[in-house]
């Protein structure tokens, strides 16, 4: 819900992600966990004013309450610790490009998995 | 199907260089340089960027695109530092020639867990596995090096090769003048010296008659 309605703001403003997070100085991977509904936005007011600022909503808007208010309902939201194999699956990769041009190694396929199964 | 039995199908350069023309055409219409790519993936697509700490320093991956054509996860650091732009700039294309050339193959295996997609790429041939990164990389250098504009980047090459009277060292040594030239040309392109080499000699446009 913010994430989507922030994520709505920033592509209208023809932002890339990583602009975005630069501005903002959020770390990226994070931000882009917020955006998909994985992680809590932001509650601190501070940070909430220079998400604000970056992408033009001025302080006491209705847009800027509407954004506080959505902030304030996903606060809750709880990282899910371990995903299922389903999620998994969908979330890795259909090929590699490994700089040694060569196929991972099970070692590195492991890593992968358990990177994913724990959203590092 | 058996992985180990599976053939990549063969895509003539022609074709890819066709597919690589088209989505240009399609979702960069603006044809400026350097084609935005991230602006592609993420504006024009809708597929999301997922940026990942400790991706390659894991994995030696700088991105990936996800079996679920959602999303391309890059490597965190390579993302967000500048000095890497071009490389990660090459690595979107290359994901994006995986989602156009490729997306259909999975369906093709019963892969339902992590385990079996970890079997999957175990099994499968190292030769028809390169063949897919072939593909995706002759598609990208393609994406990233518009064919006229490289023409015209050598056309100028060319002239300063004939004005300052080099058309020996050209006649001698084509390959060191175009290392020579490939940092110049590339700059404009947004893309490393050695896929502007590379696009060159697989287009045929070097060495160029003087």
């Amino acid at each position: 819900m913010y994430g989507e309605f922030i994520k709505g703001i920033r592509l209208n403003k023809d932002m890339s992600l990583r602009e975005f997070c630069k501005l903002t100085e959020i770390d990226a991977s994070n931000w882009s966990k917020i955006e998909r509904g994985l992680l809590a936005p932001p509650q601190d007011e501070e940070k909430l004013k220079k998400i604000a600022k970056v992408l033009g909503i001025k302080a006491g808007s209705e847009t800027w309450k509407e954004m506080k208010d959505l902030a304030n309902i996903d606060a809750g939201i709880i990282p899910e610790d371990i995903r299922s194999d389903q999620e998994v699956l969908k979330a890795l990769p259909m090929f590699f490009r490994t700089i040694r041009s060569d196929k991972p190694t099970a070692e590195e396929l492991d890593k992968l998995i358990e990177m994913i199964k724990k959203e590092d | 199907m058996d992985p180990s039995e599976f053939k990549c199908e063969r895509i003539d350069k022609n074709n890819l260089w066709v597919a690589a023309d088209k989505v240009r055409n399609t979702h960069w219409p603006e044809g400026r340089l350097p084609v935005d790519i991230e602006k592609v993936v993420e504006f024009r697509l809708n597929l999301l960027i997922e940026p990942k700490h400790g991706l390659f320093s894991s994995t030696d991956m700088d991105a990936y695109l996800k079996m679920d054509l959602t999303a391309i996860v890059v490597d965190y650091d390579f993302y967000m530092n500048e000095k890497f732009a071009n490389r990660i700039r090459f690595s979107f294309a290359h994901e994006l020639g995986h989602f156009f050339l490729h997306k259909e193959i999975f369906a093709k295996f019963d892969i339902v867990t992590p385990s079996d997609w970890k079997n999957f790429v175990r099994d499968i041939s190292d030769y028809e596995y390169s063949s897919f990164e072939w593909q995706a990389n002759e598609f990208a250098g393609r994406l990233l090096v518009p064919h006229s504009d490289l023409v015209l980047a050598i056309e100028q090459a060319a002239n300063i090769i004939t004005e300052n009277k080099l058309i020996d060292y050209l006649e001698n040594d084509p390959d060191a003048v175009l290392s020579r030239i490939s940092p110049m040309i590339c700059k404009p392109f947004g893309v490393s010296a050695d896929v502007i080499k590379r696009r060159a000699e697989r287009e045929g446009l070097w060495p160029p008659e003087l």
